[in-house]
């Protein structure tokens, strides 16, 4: 312990002492609980003033801050979409049996079904969450502002007004917003992708977007370490993006400004160009001298497929974010 | 011999809430009330935050069931009323009365005393994190009861601590001047 919090850890100590110095009698502090006649009047007085003030914020509440809560909701629940329909993919990669009975049960699915399908799952938990959003912020501000037959209860209640509030729970889903889309879009982008990139190297187009060309090639299911591995990395990262975004809103904190540069954009689209040039590199190969790519190579290109889909994914989020933050900083 | 049962439920149904507030309060009336003159600005501010929360407690004390819980109880009510306190603070500014915090801050940095000097320090802390480093470097609560008071979790009490902590550190470091490394013959209370 350096010397400067001995000094402090004695100057608390001393204020310990101090607050325990001269305590008043138990009379003291409880005689005081009798000496209003009755103070409800007075208390309801408040109330009905503090009420006032309340509903009058609440009407003069820009409705920015809602749309921003609800979309920024939206935006965290087609997140989880996208993160559950990558893991659904992976699960179905890694077990050919899952993907025999998705087959079974959908006549006719394919490749890009399943992308269209997920894509459609997104699009429609966005649209919901956002709705149900916007109910559950209406509910809170109008419960903000309600009163009840408690005077003293309702007092602690407004003591927070709708505005307090709502920008508190705007705060609460940043993070989330940013977070769990990035992970969701880098995670299914990356898993499609994987499944395109991979099968297309062996076969047309036709048989690259078809479930029984998938389940022909061996090559899918041993590389999926790979894939695995870039998705958890991307969320890790994507959680560490999301949770700055909050410490960046409570302490002033700002590591997101890097990500949000133009420069980030730029990065992204020469590591995606140089994995783009590796990558048919490695299908030329394939196809024409049947060379098949080294560990390092496989791994080289999923983390070059992963950077520049993160940096790209990020660097969008966080400039939407920059666009929505300064549309209610001044509320 | 105690009384049990059938004999304590009807003394605690004749018990008026008075009475219980007098019975549960007595054995941490002094450290509770040290708790209340620690988080304040002063002592009297203390004082006051001591007998709102009292206050508050009375109206508030049917809906308490577990005599047990009192402590918890009650020291949530305390910080209850000081954030409350703290968000009126901003209309206070307006009012041209000097009150013994602000002749405090008038008094040259270098003449405060030990626990002057920290109570201008916490003053500069957020709520929570001035309430976290009270209960836990003063009144010596462990972080896990501190934890359960707030109805929050383990690390996060602990992010608070040391953050506290770590602003309190820059506050001694560039208002009162006090350089990390120097000698540690150093007497408690004096400046380096």
């Amino acid at each position: 312990m350096s010397t400067l919090d001995h000094l402090i850890t004695s100057d608390l100590g001393a204020l310990g002492e101090d607050s325990r110095r001269a305590p008043s009698s138990l009379d003291d502090a409880l005689r005081t609980t009798g000496i209003y006649r009755d103070d409800r009047p007075g208390a309801e007085a408040r109330r009905d003033a503090l009420a006032k003030e309340r509903r009058r914020e609440l009407v003069m509440m820009p409705l920015t801050l809602a749309h921003v809560f609800a979309h920024r909701v939206g935006r965290a629940a087609a997140g989880v979409a996208a993160l559950v329909c990558a893991g659904v993919m992976i699960v179905m990669l890694g077990d050919p049996l899952a993907l025999r009975l998705a087959a079974w049960f959908v006549p006719g699915l394919n490749v890009g079904m399943c992308i269209m399908l997920a894509a459609l799952a997104i699009v429609c938990v966005y649209v919901i969450a956002t709705w149900v959003a916007e109910a559950w912020f209406a509910r809170t501000m109008r419960q903000a502002i309600r009163t009840g037959g408690d005077a003293y209860q309702d007092l602690d209640q407004l003591a927070r007004g709708p505005l307090e509030i709502a920008q508190a729970a705007v705060r609460r889903v940043d993070g989330l917003a940013v977070g769990l889309l990035l992970a969701g879009i880098t995670s299914v982008t990356l898993a499609f992708g994987y499944v395109v990139s991979v099968v297309g190297s062996f076969h047309n187009l036709s048989r690259t977007l078809s479930i029984v060309g998938i389940l022909e090639i061996a090559p899918l299911a041993k590389n999926l370490d790979a894939l695995v591995l870039a998705v958890a990395g991307a969320s890790i990262a994507a959680f560490v993006v999301g949770n700055r975004c909050v410490r960046e809103t409570t302490e002033g904190f700002m590591p997101g400004r890097g990500l949000a540069s133009w420069m980030t954009l730029v990065a992204a689209v020469i590591v995606g160009l140089g994995t783009l040039y590796s990558a048919f590199h490695m299908i030329v190969g394939l196809g024409f001298g049947r060379v098949l790519p080294s560990t390092a190579t496989r791994f080289g290109l999923a983390a070059g497929a992963t950077v520049s889909i993160f940096l790209f994914t990020a660097w969008a989020l966080l400039w939407w974010r920059r666009r929505e933050q300064a549309r209610i900083v001044d509320l | 011999m105690r009384p049990t049962g059938l004999l304590v439920l009807s003394m605690a149904k004749m018990e008026t809430s008075d009475q219980r507030l007098r019975r549960l309060l007595e054995p941490i009336h002094d450290r509770a009330l040290a708790f209340a003159r620690s988080v304040c600005r002063s002592r009297s501010d203390g004082d006051d935050l001591f007998q709102e929360a009292i206050l508050r407690a009375l109206r508030k004390l049917d809906g308490l069931r577990e005599d047990g819980a009192f402590r918890g109880w009650l020291y949530r009510v305390i910080i209850s009323v000081h954030r409350n306190r703290l968000r009126g603070t901003f209309w206070r500014r307006l009012l041209p009365i000097a009150d013994e915090h602000t002749r405090m801050l008038a008094t040259h940095d270098a003449d405060l005393g030990s626990a002057e000097r920290a109570r201008v320090a916490l003053a500069t802390l957020p709520a929570e994190q001035r309430e976290a480093i009270v209960l836990h470097d003063i009144e010596g609560w462990r972080v896990e009861e501190i934890a359960e008071l707030e109805g929050t979790s383990i690390s996060a009490i602990k992010s608070r601590l040391s953050r506290g902590r770590e602003r309190l550190r820059t506050v001694y470091t560039r208002r009162f001047g006090v350089q990390p490394a120097v000698s540690s013959s150093l007497v408690p209370g004096e400046l380096p």
